[in-house]
């Protein structure tokens, strides 16, 4: 009988915690068992944005889990949270990804907006948003990329405009997960029309069930359509569902993409559960021995990028800069992802080839394949990390900087 | 491949397939596809037509090197609008005295556009044969509708050469899917501008796009000498298709790669013309055997009957060294 694939990797990578993480371990250990039972149980290897099918199950999940006293467990006791450590919310992910509970849905306003909002939001706006994105009773979505836009986000277009108390917003965004889905949107808009790139944005919160909001869905290489662009024709919202100042927008979403550890945290251990997966797979069908070498270095891979997520986490926690550990790690888990989608295709040879049904393990198999491919494009292509390696932390001059000099001196 | 000079392809064939492509893009290229995948009976109401008128379903792989250039040079054509419809099974067909041929692994036969395949044959790299009676029952969609399972009768042994002319043309068809891939891609550099530029004059991004283009290059020529060996001998030119596979395979990797990092989200998307190039390749780059298989397979065959390439490489005697 094959070795379940948690505990395979538990054996080559074993992981040491302190009992304050092995505390929370086993308290949701214990409320999981109890919990991720009768309809949610149909949950279990489902689930996620991209599965529209089971979207009202996994919402009611996320709901169980606020209320259970499991969900944004970094956020500060006072709003709802555990303050969790980061050791304590690896502990309380690891499990919960052992546990084979689906994705959440919920992900924007725990990771993003909820941050964000805490951090910069005042005492009015945290009391209307704060408690309802915990208890899941709004969804979220973030508005950012534009057709325009993509790694250059300070050319956004999307535009708003104050009139009689009530912001006007025109334009449109596109890869806005979750998009059909949300209540609410949390937007990067261009408040000061003479202004251009970084300078007169602002971080204002959209309503999305209104006549100037239309949601198209995105269909896409996956056959899911979790994304969509949104469209602002004449929307509104309230003056004051702005965060922040008025035209320090591009600041106040520096500072969420300073919630990058939580990204790592989901990336780690659906890495991990791929890899676990892979190789039980690879094992029941005998894979030959060049694919074996495959998955070593894939092995290999992981605890590396476990390594520096770790080290990022620890610099964040005692108030350091993690410096460039974020880039570095972005750069190099996405082309590790990317290699172990393509390992998992090779692994599955002809069988791979045709569709397999949801949920089995071939169709989880293709997935990753899939899915994977994305993973040097979104959150900062591989370009942009490498962009941000070279100029900032190499100190490597711009493009053209040479040129520039040059024209100087004569 | 024969010894001395590589011999040039007919230009009549290759023009054929140029025609092909012309009429292909004008009824709609990549469209097609897209119809299809709305409208499966369009594969036989409307693409198949654009063959019949053609002339190319009429060609005999068998009737020399000018008509097998033709074939292929239709192969590519077929490649470049990811057409939906297995043209290169069905003109591999004669050889199985089939109306078409589907290369297969025995433990899970599977094609692309398997619900047209029944009465076609199912063949192995190793020649081992069956005859298709249908698809395998409907399983949910990813990214290609039309990919699934065949139902085979039983297998019975025989000649490989049906195999190995698919094989030959399927290079041809992925060859044509990467060469309009990265022309999209080149087009698309142009045109997206970000921070104020367009991404064609960052050097990263035109260092990949050469990059890309080398593999492609040395694909093509994959191809046509692979072709000239098969129209040379068939009989011997196994080892040189299953190089074409290996080769196919690696570009195809290469290629679609940086296309897909070049284009960014939206080159996954059902609007954009690369989602479904990409997702033309994929059934055919793992059935009947991916690039490891593919690798054993021809490492066996050159071990047993020797490769001419650039130099010889004889049989292995087996009584070599370890």
């Amino acid at each position: 009988m094959a070795e379940p694939a948690t505990d395979l990797l538990d054996r080559i990578l074993p992981l040491r915690e302190g009992e304050a993480a092995t505390a929370i371990r086993l308290e949701f250990r214990a409320w999981l068992a109890e919990n991720l039972t009768g309809r949610f149980a149909s949950l279990i290897g489902r689930g996620g944005p991209w599965d529209e099918e089971m979207f009202e199950l996994n919402l009611e999940w996320d709901r169980t889990l606020a209320a259970g006293g499991w969900s944004c467990i970094t956020w500060p006791k006072e709003y709802g949270g555990r303050d969790a450590t980061a050791a304590e919310f690896f502990a309380y992910r690891d499990e919960y990804f052992r546990s084979g509970a689906p994705e959440r849905v919920t992900y924007l306003a725990e990771d993003l907006a909820g941050p964000t909002i805490i951090q910069h939001g005042s005492p009015e706006q945290i009391a209307r948003f704060v408690p309802k994105m915990l208890r899941g009773e709004e969804l979220w979505c973030q508005g950012y990329s534009e057709p325009e836009a993509g790694s250059d986000l300070a050319g956004i277009r999307t535009r708003a405009r104050l009139e009689n108390g009530t912001w006007i917003i025109d334009g449109h965004k596109i890869w806005t997960s979750l998009a059909m889905h949300a209540d609410w949107c949390f937007a990067l808009v261009r408040t000061d029309p003479e202004s251009t790139r970084q300078r007169g944005i602002s971080y204002l919160l959209i309503p999305m069930d209104q006549p100037g909001v239309t949601v198209r869905p995105i269909r896409q290489l996956t056959g899911t359509a979790e994304f969509a662009e949104v469209f602002f024709d004449g929307a509104v919202t309230a003056e004051e569902n702005v965060i922040g100042e008025v035209g320090d927008g591009w600041n106040i979403a520096m500072s969420t993409l300073g919630f990058e550890r939580d990204w790592f945290m989901t990336r780690y251990f659906r890495f991990a559960r791929d890899v676990a997966r892979l190789a039980a797979y690879m094992r029941a069908v005998s894979s030959g021995p060049e694919l074996q070498n495959r998955l070593v270095d894939s092995l290999v891979g992981l605890a590396a990028f476990r390594a520096t997520g770790l080290q990022t986490l620890a610099a964040r926690e005692s108030g350091e800069s993690p410096g460039a550990l974020p880039s570095l790690t972005k750069l190099y888990a996405s082309a590790w992802h990317r290699d172990l989608g393509e390992l998992a295709f090779a692994a599955l040879g002809a069988d791979g080839a045709s569709a397999h049904p949801y949920g089995t393990q071939e169709a989880e198999l293709q997935r990753i394949f899939l899915y994977s491919r994305a993973e040097t494009i979104f959150g900062g292509t591989n370009e942009i990390q490498r962009d941000i390696l070279a100029r900032r932390f190499l100190g490597l001059p711009r493009a053209g900087a040479r040129k520039k000099a040059a024209d100087v001196r004569n | 491949m024969t010894e001395g000079m590589r011999v040039e392809l007919p230009g009549e064939g290759i023009e054929f397939g140029r025609g092909l492509a012309a009429a292909l893009r004008k009824a709609g290229g990549v469209d097609l596809a897209r119809a299809a995948h709305r409208d499966p009976g369009s594969r036989e109401s409307v693409v198949l037509p654009i063959l019949e008128g053609s002339g190319v379903l009429e060609l005999d792989a068998r009737d020399g090197l000018d008509e097998l250039t033709a074939i292929a040079a239709a192969c590519r054509a077929a490649g470049s609008v990811a057409l939906p419809y297995p043209l290169a099974g069905r003109l591999a067909g004669a050889l199985a005295d089939a109306p078409g041929v589907a290369v297969v692994s025995a433990e899970a036969p599977a094609a692309d556009h398997a619900d047209l395949m029944t009465g076609w044959t199912a063949i192995t790299p190793e020649g081992s044969r069956a005859a298709i009676a249908g698809p395998a029952a409907t399983r949910s969609a990813v990214s290609s509708r039309f990919a699934g399972g065949l139902v085979v009768g039983p297998w019975s042994a025989g000649d490989p050469a049906p195999a190995v002319l698919l094989m030959l043309l399927q290079g041809w068809s992925v060859l044509g899917s990467l060469d309009h891939a990265l022309s999209l891609t080149i087009r698309h550099s142009r045109d997206r501008v970000q921070f104020g530029h367009p991404i064609s004059e960052y050097q990263g991004i035109q260092f990949q796009l050469a990059d890309a283009f080398v593999e492609l290059s040395a694909l093509e020529v994959t191809c046509e000498d692979a072709l000239s060996a098969y129209a040379a001998n068939a009989a011997s030119a196994v080892v040189d298709v299953l190089a074409l596979r290996v080769a196919t395979l690696e570009a195809a990797q290469k290629v679609l790669g940086v296309c897909h990092q070049v284009h960014g989200a939206i080159g996954f998307t059902d609007e954009h013309d690369l989602s479904w190039l990409t997702r033309y390749g994929h059934l055919v780059r793992r059935s009947p055997l991916g690039a490891s298989g593919t690798l054993a397979l021809l490492t066996a065959e050159i071990e047993r009957g020797g490769f001419r390439s650039l130099f010889p490489v004889p049989a292995y005697s087996g009584a070599a060294n370890g």
